[in-house]
């Protein structure tokens, strides 16, 4: 089986890294991915989508597009659904399948619905928003051994005592830190870990200062900000962290989050939709609200068997749904498409 | 693959304009090669240049009103920027394939130049130095690929030819020239060189037969905007005439007239020794004088050192890493002249004039040797070969992924043709 995938690659991007494990996968499962590699940062214009439909590999079987909205505006066709993306995958005569890595705008989803063989959702919230029929496939995860706690902690110079709560991911407004920062003004004693930036500039943009500045005056002295995680170190700081907080105020999945659960952090999310269902499954904790955040947050740290039923919970929800698992899946789906 | 390049035009004199060509030619035969030509260069419409599709340079001085659109219709793999970063507002906005040769001539290296820098899907360090910068003040990963010199052009001449040479430019044979060959910039700090003469001749009073070469307008252009946009910041030409009467240096300073300085002269003339070009000017030097305040790579120090001159720089910035066995001298200060408020080296004085010195009383044929197989290792061949082809190799993996049991490759490479 040949795979087509348009995707951005080798980017900092979540999609970029999910198509990067998904195509790992897809390979172990006996299919040969060929990247169609979509420029992710920059103004588009309508040449960009043409530049982009020109190259693609002749003898695939099938064509698989990683749709976010932002990923493909572009000059005349403003809107999210690009005509001219599908129109020129189209003249390539393959069938086309669609993974909707954001969902909810009505008049994309209908028309991506309508020209695509195939829609992929990665959860139940997911295809209940895209309101068409879809086929849910769950975001994959890695399950990664992690290192000795004490060990990593005194890697990145953390004190091994010291409990530490942490996040690490893209950040901007809507990953909702500041909530992160707050909850942990009352909690005494305890580290607070950031790891990430923002896609484009390894140098801090506005909001990341301003986060600075205030986790400076309400955490002062226990907050360390280590900017973007390169990969190598990745398992180091995941392993330092003994509670997981996921503040984003909005999401349809999340990499950043299934990567945690993947090193069986104990989790805490905030309370949406896509993070409830894991919640439903054990596999993490949601907080309603900052005090509630507090709370829970204390609880784990407090309570070392509850913290590690968690991480097991986490750990037994990223073996049920590691990339192998998913890339049968979508093998499944991709030969159903091409028989 | 097909490569855009965005520079000064190939067929001009400049030193972007010489990396371009050089890059083309050998790039050629396995790539196909479109080059959009700045300041206005080509107002015509697109022409084939033995093999490389020149298109026309649009409005804006950089090129960047067209860049995007050519960068498409050539369905290029890449856009390659020969030019300091700092020059462009828009382009690393845009979503193509953009490659920049980060040209840092500095140190620590500018914002204006690392801001234009993180939407870049590769980026080309032309120096180690810049390489560190990038790494150092931006996190920035590059790719290191140097400028090179065709070594087949610059060559040293025989002691007959080298003769030959001094006469062509008016000196006598046991003259001891130094050249020196620039742009007029205030970064260049000519007029501190300047004094350094002054020292060397002050200090070496049995030296009668002294002579600095400039190729350089010694003059500032009479309008405000004969200024080309060069840098796209603000990096003056200053009248030198004034300091060199001032400094008593007329009778041992050279420099031709501004018209002949504008058009140009060959690298090489296609009757050699007969007319000026820049080896015979090179051949009838006995070093070469360029203590900058700052240079992003060294161009003009490779063709010295391939004609087996011993080449004097300032320590600072790129230029050191170039010169292989010439001679570097301190810097003594530093000076903010440009509006982004970077560095530039105040180069010592006297040791420039000891580094003189040092050329006049050396065994210039035993050390033009050194010099000679110095510049080898920068020869265009070399560079290409060592650092352009697996980079490119590189890019193509990265641009055309497949991926299967057997590892990663090309789909695009194993069709065989560009699409």
């Amino acid at each position: 089986m040949k795979i087509g995938m348009v995707t951005p690659w080798k980017v900092r991007c979540g999609i970029a890294t999910y198509s990067d494990a998904l195509s790992k996968a897809l390979v172990k499962e006996g299919a040969e991915v060929y990247i169609i590699r979509h420029t992710r940062f920059g103004q588009r214009t309508d040449e960009t989508i043409r530049h982009l439909t020109s190259k693609v590999p002749p003898d695939i079987d099938l064509i698989h597009i990683q749709h976010e909205y932002g990923l493909f505006y572009s000059g005349s066709d403003n809107n999210a659904f690009n005509a001219l993306l599908y129109q020129g995958m189209r003249e390539y005569g393959k069938p086309i399948v669609t993974t909707m890595h954001s969902v909810g705008n009505w008049l994309t989803d209908v028309l991506i619905r309508n020209v695509s063989d195939e829609v992929i959702t990665h959860n139940a919230f997911c295809k209940r928003r895209f309101a068409f029929d879809s086929e849910v496939i769950p975001h994959g995860c890695d399950l990664v051994e992690p290192m000795n706690r004490e060990e990593a902690k005194m890697a990145l110079g953390i004190p091994k005592k010291i409990p530490i709560v942490g996040y690490v991911g893209f950040i901007s407004p809507y990953k909702g830190l500041e909530v992160l920062i707050e909850a942990m003004m009352k909690v005494k004693n305890v580290g607070v870990f950031i790891g990430g930036g923002y896609h484009t500039t390894q140098e801090s943009t506005e909001y990341i200062n301003m986060l600075k500045e205030n986790s400076e005056k309400m955490v002062p002295g226990r907050i360390q900000w280590y900017g973007y995680v390169p990969e190598e170190k990745l398992n180091t700081v995941y392993s330092a962290i003994d509670v997981f907080v996921y503040p984003s105020r909005f999401a349809t999945e999340s990499g950043a989050l299934l990567t945690a659960m993947g090193h069986g952090k104990a989790m805490i999310a905030n309370d949406i939709a896509p993070f409830r269902e894991k919640q439903k499954e054990g596999a993490i904790w949601t907080y309603k609200n900052i005090k509630n955040l507090r709370t829970k947050i204390r609880k784990l740290l407090k309570n070392e068997e509850e913290r590690e039923n968690l991480e097991k919970e986490a750990r037994e929800y990223a073996k049920r749904n590691n990339w192998e698992n998913i890339a049968r899946k979508h093998i499944e789906l991709y030969e159903k498409l091409t028989q | 693959m097909k490569l855009i390049f965005l520079s000064d035009r190939s067929w001009g004199k400049s030193a972007y304009a010489k990396v371009t060509d050089n890059l083309s030619r050998r790039l050629m035969p396995k790539h196909e090669i479109a080059q959009i030509p700045m300041g206005s260069a080509l107002r015509g419409g697109n022409f084939n240049d033995k093999g490389v599709l020149i298109y026309g340079s649009g409005v804006n001085p950089f090129g960047e009103d067209v860049a995007t659109g050519y960068f498409h219709e050539f369905k290029a793999d890449m856009l390659i920027t020969v030019k300091e970063p700092w020059v462009f507002r828009t382009l690393q906005d845009e979503a193509i394939n953009l490659v920049p040769m980060a040209i840092i001539d500095h140190s620590p290296v500018s914002a204006g130049i690392t801001t234009k820098l993180h939407t870049a899907f590769k980026v080309i360090a032309i120096s180690r130095h810049g390489q560190r910068e990038l790494k150092k003040e931006a996190d920035i990963e590059s790719t290191y690929i140097p400028h090179g010199v065709d070594t087949k052009v610059f060559t040293p001449y025989t002691e007959e030819e080298k003769k030959k040479c001094k006469e062509l430019w008016y000196f006598n044979e046991d003259d001891f020239v130094i050249s020196m060959i620039t742009m007029n910039r205030a970064r260049k700090m000519i007029p501190h060189q300047l004094r350094a003469i002054k020292i060397f001749l002050e200090s070496n009073p049995d030296v009668k037969n002294f002579y600095l070469m400039m190729w350089t307008p010694v003059r500032p252009p009479s309008r405000p905007d004969e200024t080309e946009p060069s840098m796209g910041v603000a990096d003056i030409s200053v009248d030198l005439l004034p300091e060199m009467v001032r400094l008593g240096l007329l009778k041992p300073i050279r420099w031709p007239d501004p018209k002949t300085i504008s058009q140009g002269i060959p690298d090489l003339s296609p009757t050699p020794m007969m007319a000026w070009d820049i080896v015979s000017l090179l051949n009838a030097s006995d070093g070469y004088l360029l203590a900058s305040g700052g240079e992003g790579a060294g161009l003009t120090y490779l063709e010295a050192l391939a004609c087996g001159l011993i080449p004097i720089c300032t320590d600072y910035a790129a230029a050191p890493e170039y010169i292989g066995p010439g001679i570097t001298v301190p810097m003594k200060d530093y000076v903010i002249i440009n509006t982004p408020g970077t560095r530039y080296a105040i180069p010592d004085e006297y040791k420039i004039a000891e580094a003189i010195t040092k050329i006049y009383n050396t065994d210039r044929v035993k050390a033009g040797r050194k010099c000679r197989a110095f510049a080898e290792r920068f020869s265009w061949d070399n560079v290409v070969e060592k650092y352009m082809n697996p980079f490119l190799e590189k890019c193509e993996t990265e641009l055309y992924p497949k991926i299967t049991k057997e590892g990663l490759t090309s789909w695009r490479s194993e069709l065989g043709r560009p699409m």
